[in-house]
């Protein structure tokens, strides 16, 4: 059998931390890498007597991205115990949404090799987060529950990707959304966006899905990738000999890039779900949904679309542009101001962009400001001064964050535009090198060239090269 | 004068005139409780140091006006009391010390009260007979070989022997009505949502409700009116306040219609209970109410619906006793193993049993027929109160079908000991306000009681109702 | 009646080891009990849904407001077990 008789069916769960004030159902503040069991009330560290009340902010967000995913929003959901017994869960369960989930049936748009397509969105609930463990083999392990209650929502596609690419392109716009809305700061690392991976194989062609197996523990795309390939290549070899897939779940382990298995499906837990006696139903009416709507900013797809309308730019220009509300917006008013779309788009993407990269900062905390940037992209273009001396003033905005026209006057670069000043310049250049005269007006007509580079030399770099040559042209004669 | 038989309206009344302190009061109840509690054993903690110190700060406040100034109050073990022993009477919570007081503590001490020790229970309110205490036994103050009742036997006994004014109990299927009954005193539990659950060690928590054991009904007015109310920190409780619960008292039942349900000759209730309450029918007509016999909700179906729902609820609630966060851990090799011995250690029979039942219940493949049934049954028990109230004021019905039982009769019988609730558990189902009266003795000197139970949100109707009874009965033994 | 296997596997969900006399005296007892809720599935329901349970009120929700974090010794000193600020517990084995 060839690659091509299988069909890969990939859904994903999206775990997301919600940036809100408080935890889900008390008021500890949440703070990555604070000291350990510092951030842990009797709610969160389910004391007992402790009850937990929902906290709105988490709500909002949660419709939030259920609107921004094209969810439709429940009236009514529900809040259920999860059983399970781990140290990390001081309950020993998570109050999680079960059978009512706040948002259904939405989708998210990728781009694939065939155009655009949608991967259907089932379900996005909120639920409490667990605390941390660290393990040391075969001693004992450490809980820090700071983590606890810690808002999430789950993200759950229906099983539409077909690919290990095609995931990661999902995952990819479904953390560009969350940064788009404030709501997660989408990061794999840290941990404060998460995937599990539901894989599964069917024959070409089939509409039944196969046997699934999932991956947890994968934590950046490229482990999202690589252990999508690993495990839909390990499946194939199983079917094509013959065999069964067995249920189970496994760990992505990043450092040998291979796939551990955590449990079986034996072992899968009876989570004895049952609705959360402590919380009351959730109501969510219109004004509340409205109210959320207004919230929510341009999202990167119509942006890119804007972007590609408005600004005529390509298709990889508007989606590099788009991929950080930030950049997108620094772009926006570059643009706005120079009235060149393209210039700026290219400003934004090579000089920015690495600046970013070099300074690891944010956007949000560059030292230019794009309006400055507007300025130096003005000046070079009305020729005050050369393209290579827009370079000098920008590596200096970085480092002072000063306007350019000041940059460019402490610099003394400003270009020579003065017509008499480069007349007097070249009179006395073509003086000092009669001989290459002589062949030039020979027939050497490369030699012009050389005259100029003379030029930009004695006015150390300033003389606008265009004037220059064509004095030079007029003086040398033919 | 001994202050410790005083009512809670008798000490307003000494307090009011000057003539008594608060530390005399309470010196007067700690001499009671060291005179009595040996045999009784109602207390699991006396706070002499605690309360003393707080009677004198009380002193130098001229703060009379305060609701339960000066009052001395017990407190039923599973209720959180910062920095204070809080077991629920079980091994598992053996020397745990809650780093937060419950809602309804913070509620008595803004309120001016004393608390004065915390009384003994069946472990975690599972039980009725005080027996399922991990720690010791209570006796029942009218005649030691009997039991108290339970869960909250400690409570009723410590308020019956004369030790304190007010206990707080706690009642999930009649916790509180059933023990008050058994000893004597006057029971009240509101309507589910009326007082904060917030530190109290949860049993079940769509059930539970703490309410106060006194020996009159005015006092459990007063208490009522001051730990009554909604809680930020309780989801759950209802928004407004039930208004001053004392203004019914004296009214009298002129024109109230109380429902006597129809069948009770099918339950095998006490000759000389059945004949107070014969006797208690003619009084009220005499008084001016309307009474008329009604058909009840399925008695046995609520049962039944309770055992299902509590222990399900419980299952849950207790997992946190595991032996990573607080108090008992059994030591073990390996994380699973210290679950299951601490567990299996910690727990006593009955709370074992309710587990056990309560994880079945909930498991795959019996949610439904069990759990979800029991829900259905419970929306249908709901409903035909709410039949019933929307012609009738009250309903009267005994608390318990007889007085009390020998200490160890009933222990290895589960069943037996659960259809002692056979009358109480309704009203949690349904979470209307119920209350037991003293009613009388029996010919051997041990007390009956009469429950009275009123619509949703009803608690001033109950009250007065219950007034009139505590008249008929004369039941005055100051 | 319960089996042996059934009771141990509810033992295993609940994390809760019985001995041998007391799963013996337990499985009648539970039995008993469970024959006695069983009851339930006789009563007529029709028409009852099982979220139809009244709520007289409208929920409340808690506005986002930070603070009430515990001391963390205060927490600590109530662990059978610590180490370093974390809650020390016996190694989660892990089954391969």
């Amino acid at each position: 059998m060839n690659n091509s008789s299988y069909e890969t069916v990939i859904g994903l769960e999206v775990h997301a931390q919600l940036l809100t004030e408080t935890k889900i159902f008390c008021s500890c503040k949440p703070e990555y890498g604070a000291d350990p069991n510092t951030r842990i009330c009797p709610v969160c560290m389910g004391l007992p007597g402790a009850l937990p009340v929902l906290n709105r902010e988490s709500v909002t967000m949660a419709i939030m991205m259920g609107l921004a995913l094209r969810c439709d929003i429940a009236a009514v959901s529900e809040f259920s115990r999860k059983n399970y017994f781990y140290p990390d869960c001081p309950k020993n369960y998570q109050i999680s949404m079960y059978d009512k989930p706040l948002c259904k049936n939405g989708f998210v748009e990728i781009e694939t090799d065939n155009g655009p397509r949608n991967i259907r969105i089932e379900r996005i609930h909120l639920e409490d987060d667990a605390g941390k463990m660290s393990h040391e083999t075969g001693k004992d392990s450490l809980v820090d529950f700071n983590r606890c209650g810690v808002p999430l929502i789950e993200i759950v596609s229906r099983p539409d990707i077909r690919t290990g690419l095609e995931a990661v392109k999902y995952l990819v716009r479904v953390q560009q959304i969350l940064r788009y809305l404030g709501i997660c700061d989408g990061n794999l690392e840290e941990g404060s966006m998460r995937c599990d991976v539901n894989i599964s194989l069917r024959p070409a062609g089939s509409t039944e899905l196969g046997t699934k197996t999932e991956i947890k523990n994968l934590n950046s795309f490229k482990a999202i990738e690589k252990g999508v390939e690993f495990e839909v290549e390990r499946q194939r070899r199983v079917l094509e000999e013959g065999g069964s897939i067995e249920q189970v779940t496994n760990l992505w382990d990043a450092d040998s890039g291979r796939l551990v298995m955590m449990r079986s499906k034996e072992e899968a837990n009876d989570y004895r779900y049952f609705p959360e006696p402590d919380l009351l139903p959730l109501e969510v009416d219109g004004e509340w949904i409205d109210g959320v709507r207004d919230m929510i900013p341009e999202l990167p797809l119509e942006k890119e679309r804007r972007f590609r309308e408005e600004y005529m730019l390509s298709n990889y220009d508007s989606g590099v542009l788009c991929a950080e509300k930030g950049i997108a917006d620094y772009f926006e008013i570059v643009a706005e101001s120079t009235g060149l779309a393209k210039k700026s788009a290219n400003w934004v993407m090579r000089e920015i962009m690495r600046a970013l990269k070099n300074l690891g900062c944010a956007i949000e905390t560059f030292p230019v400001e794009p309006e400055k940037l507007a300025g130096l992209i003005a000046l070079v273009e009305d020729g005050i001064i050369s393209g290579s001396a827009g370079q000098d003033v920008f590596a200096e905005m970085i480092k002072s964050g000063a306007d350019p026209k000041e940059v460019v006057k402490k610099l003394g670069l400003e270009q020579i535009s003065d017509s008499s000043e480069l007349e007097n310049m070249v009179d006395s250049i073509i003086a000092a090198h009669p001989e290459e005269g002589e062949r030039y007006r020979e027939g050497k007509k490369k030699l012009l060239g050389f005259f100029v580079g003379q030029v930009m030399r004695e006015s150390r770099g300033k003389a606008n090269p265009e004037l220059a040559r064509n004095i030079l042209i007029k003086k040398l004669g033919s | 004068m001994e202050l410790n038989n005083k009512s809670i309206s008798e000490l307003k009344k000494l307090y009011g005139q000057n003539s008594v302190k608060p530390s005399e009061v309470v010196q007067s109840c700690l001499d009671a409780i060291s005179n009595k509690d040996n045999e009784i054993g109602a207390f699991l903690e006396v706070m002499p140091e605690d309360a003393l110190r707080r009677a004198r700060e009380l002193e130098k406040e001229s703060s009379e006006e305060r609701a339960l100034f000066g009052i001395p109050i017990a407190v039923k073990d599973n209720i959180c009391t910062i920095d204070r022993h809080t077991t629920c009477a079980s091994k598992i919570l053996k020397g745990y010390k809650p780093p937060y007081n419950a809602t309804v503590v913070e509620r008595l001490l803004d309120a001016g009260a004393i608390i004065i020790g915390k009384t003994n229970m069946d472990e975690f309110a599972m039980g009725s007979s005080t027996e399922n205490s991990a720690y010791q036994i209570t006796r029942n103050p009218w005649n030691m070989e009997f039991a108290p009742g339970g869960s909250s036997g400690g409570s009723a006994a410590a308020v019956a022997a004369y030790m304190v004014p007010v206990a707080l109990g706690s009642d999930t299927g009649g916790s509180i009505r059933q023990p008050a009954s058994l000893c004597g005193v006057v029971g009240l539990k509101g309507t589910y949502g009326r007082v904060s659950r917030y530190g109290l060690v949860a049993f079940a928590s769509s059930l539970d409700q703490i309410g106060p054991i006194t020996r009159t009904v005015e006092d459990s007015a007063i208490v009522m009116n001051v730990i009554s109310g909604r809680d930020t920190f309780d989801a759950t409780t209802i928004p407004d306040k039930p208004g001053d619960l004392t203004v019914g008292l004296g009214r009298g039942v002129e024109r109230l219609k109380i429902a006597v349900p129809g069948d009770l000759e099918r339950w095998d209730i006490d000759e000389e209970l059945k004949g107070i309450l014969k006797d208690t029918v003619a009084k009220l007509k005499e008084a001016g109410a309307n009474i008329e016999p009604v058909k009840f909700p399925d008695m046995e179906a609520s049962i039944a619906c309770y055992y299902v729902i509590a222990n399900a609820e419980a299952s849950s609630n207790l997992a946190r006793y595991d032996g990573v966060k607080y108090a008992f851990r059994a030591e073990a090799e390996s994380i699973g193993e210290m679950y299951e011995r601490t567990r299996g250690e910690g727990f006593g029979d009955e709370v074992k049993r309710r587990i056990l039942l309560g994880t079945y219940v909930l498991s795959a493949g019996y949610y439904d027929a069990y759990y979800n049934k029991a829900q259905q049954v419970r929306a249908m028990i709901c409903s035909e109160f709410e039949t019933i109230f929307s012609t009738y004021d009250l309903v009267m019905l005994p608390t318990v079908p007889g007085p009390s039982f020998r200490l160890g009769e009933r222990i290895d019988n589960p069943i037996e000991m659960y259809l002692s609730d056979i009358f109480t558990t309704s009203a949690n189902i349904a979470g209307i306000p119920a209350l037991s009266v003293p009613a009388g003795f029996t010919r051997k000197g041990l007390p009956l009681g009469i429950q009275l139970m009123a619509g949703y949100t009803q608690e001033a109707k109950l009250l007065q109702g219950a007034e009139m009874l505590e008249k008929i009965y004369n039941f005055n033994k100051g | 009646m319960l089996s042996d296997d059934e009771i141990k596997h509810i033992e295993k969900l609940a994390r809760i080891r019985l001995d041998n006399d007391a799963r013996e005296k337990f499985k009648g007892q539970l039995s008993d009990i469970i024959e006695f809720v069983r009851t339930l599935q006789k009563v007529d329901t029709t028409g009852f849904e099982s979220e139809a349970r009244k709520r007289s009120f409208k929920p409340f929700l808690r506005e986002g407001r930070a603070g009430g974090e515990l001391e963390r010794d205060k927490v600590l000193e109530q662990a059978p077990d610590t180490k370093n600020g974390f809650f020390k517990v016996p190694p989660v084995i892990d089954k391969d």
